[in-house]
């Protein structure tokens, strides 16, 4: 790898990439099955948590504020202090992700002891923290080491631990609470207990393997010499920051809007769920001691959308790669539109294993295919600070989901649950209609595809 | 050894992109520039059929030793102006590269900023022992280019 700056201000980055296996991929890319279970964890346990400690419905948006202001302040950040980054030792990424898998590792083993509202609350924030100080320096990783044709192969193997990651932290809490009984003075079940104790073990485990088997790619002295000649730190990468958004090009600004329908209706599903099943199939409120059999459903029907998401994610990569990712991205979300509204209008407990199929599918979509688009779109000197600009596109309408929907909860959908997750389907349907808007880059093909073309280039 | 790396080159230029795409593809203008130091296109042996499908050939040869020639002949297999282009490739007459061994070509090029385009180049697979000469081949080839827009730029305004 060298890098020469001539007359010109701009500089040449050059980057030799040797193709990764399978195998490789999978093992880079492990380490995402450790953070999604955290993540996987905050989706799914901390609201049934706060239920039990006694939290109203209409204060979770508010009690989950932690993950939206946290990634809006954290991820860019994070993101621009990593594109500055370089150590012989630990790389240019792993110092982060490995700092934040300690934190994830040690407030996933904090939290089910929590007796107060507000102590949960504070760990939600310092957990959330920690997440995203893992996930975006985790993109650019991938960015980084795999050429174009592989990046799509890169990004859904991290949609496939996404799947797996949330997966095993759901069904974990479906099969503990079979195997485990009794509750902290608190009032938290020991099965919840259980399943924290395996996500803080899985969390750091499972990137330390990443690290260790995953080299990052060195730069060269001239781009070292660079690197340390930008002066300053955090101001600097503030600045960074801003002047990334306002030279964003402008097909990563359209999917910023994709992003606001899509993100608004996830964190409206997952806050939700939950009550609209045990509203709909048990026919009872959080305040029922059957809402926990309600929890625990939620749980298996959480963990079996997310093994359709990592059986889904590897064909999507094929799909993608022949359709285009625009049009993948239109088909996915538009099969969990259809299956949220079809979900939240069942009865029948077992029957919603089939509509939230429609959920796995975008979900493994949402969690890789912008991405194949957006590193096609951004310099590779900036993945560091643009991951952290596409994980405030998400964070930004999570927090106006935390700022609003709690008012249309209660004045618009008339505090139904179901209607929430009905709410969550139309706005996954507008963030599809919001897609068709962009134009994506050309297909990049996989080089395997290339190599066995017939030759005849004469 | 087996060819398995791809080389990535990218840099930015302060040029509109129908500008810069113009510069690789049109054959009166690629073979002002393209080439290291030391080498230059021999303008009668380019044609491009700048479409989809479409054939392109040239032939680089050594400034000071003419007999050393370096052949390429290839197949778009995808252009879309301004955006990006793709080219499979047979290469012959350089040593480090087999002839039989088709690479692939990928230009791409980004709008930065209000005017600017950021030139994206990835090339390969080739073998690891020669995959650093070609990176420092492309590194050298891109000063030119910045090079040519600039003189190109200062011919077409009048003074």
């Amino acid at each position: 790898m060298t890098t020469t700056q001539p007359a010109a201000v701009h500089l040449t980055i050059v980057r030799q990439k040797p193709l990764m296996t399978m195998r490789q991929i999978l093992l880079m890319n492990f380490g995402f099955f450790g953070i999604q279970y955290s993540f996987g964890m905050q989706q799914t346990a901390v609201n049934p948590i706060y239920n039990f400690l006694g939290a109203s419905p209409e204060d979770l948006p508010l009690l989950n504020l932690a993950g939206p202001v946290t990634g809006l302040l954290i991820q860019p950040i994070i993101g621009a202090l990593s594109d500055r980054t370089w150590s012989p030792r630990w790389g240019r990424r792993k110092p982060y992700f490995l700092i934040g898998a300690i934190g994830c590792s040690i407030c996933l083993f904090l939290f089910p002891f929590v007796a107060a509202i507000w102590t949960a609350v504070l760990l939600l924030w310092i957990l959330d923290a920690s997440n995203n100080t893992a996930m975006e320096p985790y993109r650019a990783f991938i960015a980084d080491k795999l050429p174009p044709s592989q990046l799509a192969k890169g990004f859904l193997a991290q949609s496939f631990f996404t799947g797996f990651g949330i997966t095993l932290a759901n069904i974990s809490l479906f099969v503990f609470q079979n195997l485990i009984s009794g509750a902290t003075s608190a009032g938290i079940p020991y099965w919840v207990v259980g399943s924290f104790m395996l996500g803080a073990v899985c969390s750091i485990g499972t990137v330390l393997v990443s690290i260790l088997t995953t080299p990052e790619i060195p730069p060269s002295e001239e781009e070292l010499a660079a690197l340390r000649a930008r002066k300053g730190g955090f101001a600097s990468a503030l600045r960074e920051i801003w002047d990334a958004i306002v030279e964003m090009p402008g097909e990563l600004r359209k999917l910023a809007l994709v992003y606001l329908f899509q993100w608004y209706a996830m964190v409206c599903y997952w806050q939700y769920v939950s009550l609209s099943i045990a509203e709909s199939v048990y026919g009872v409120s959080a305040d029922d001691p059957k809402y926990a059999d309600a929890v625990s459903w939620t749980g298996l029907v959480n963990g079996w959308y997310n093994i359709v998401t990592f059986c889904v994610a590897f064909p999507l990569v094929t799909l993608a790669r022949r359709r285009g990712a625009k049009w993948v991205h239109i088909f996915c979300l538009l099969c969990a539109a259809v299956g949220l509204v079809v979900f939240a209008n069942l009865t029948n407990q077992y029957l919603l294993f089939i509509p939230i199929i429609g959920l796995g599918i975008a979900w493994a979509s949402i969690m890789g295919v912008p991405y194949i688009m957006a590193v096609r779109m951004i310099p590779s000197t900036r993945y560091g600070v643009y991951m952290g600009i596409i994980n405030m596109m998400i964070v930004i309408p999570m927090l106006i989901q935390t700022l609003t929907f709690g008012w249309i909860y209660e004045n618009v959908l008339g505090g139904d649950p179901t209607n929430a997750i009905m709410f969550a389907g139309i706005m996954l349907a507008v963030a599809a209609l919001a897609m068709t808007w962009i134009k994506e880059p050309p297909i990049v093909r996989d080089v395997d595809d290339v190599m066995q073309m017939p030759a005849g280039a004469h | 050894m087996t060819a398995n790396v791809m080389v990535v080159v990218e840099r930015q230029y302060d040029y509109p992109r129908p500008e810069v795409f113009r510069a690789w593809t049109a054959p009166e203008e690629m073979a002002q520039w393209r080439g290291s130091p030391g080498w230059h296109v021999e303008t009668e042996t380019v044609t491009s059929d700048l479409k989809l499908g479409g054939r392109h050939h040239h032939v680089k040869v050594r400034d000071n030793d003419p007999t050393t020639r370096v052949t390429t002949d290839a197949v778009f297999t995808e252009y879309f102006e301004p955006d990006v282009f793709v080219a499979r490739q047979r290469i012959t007459g350089d040593p480090g590269i087999d002839p039989d061994a088709p690479l692939e070509l990928r230009v791409e090029f980004t709008k930065t900023g209000r005017n600017g385009t950021l030139v994206r180049i990835v090339q390969g697979p080739y073998d690891p022992t020669v995959a650093g000469y070609h990176s420092k081949g492309w590194e050298l080839e891109l000063d030119r280019l910045e090079t040519y827009l600039a003189g190109h730029r200062n011919r077409e305004v009048p003074r």
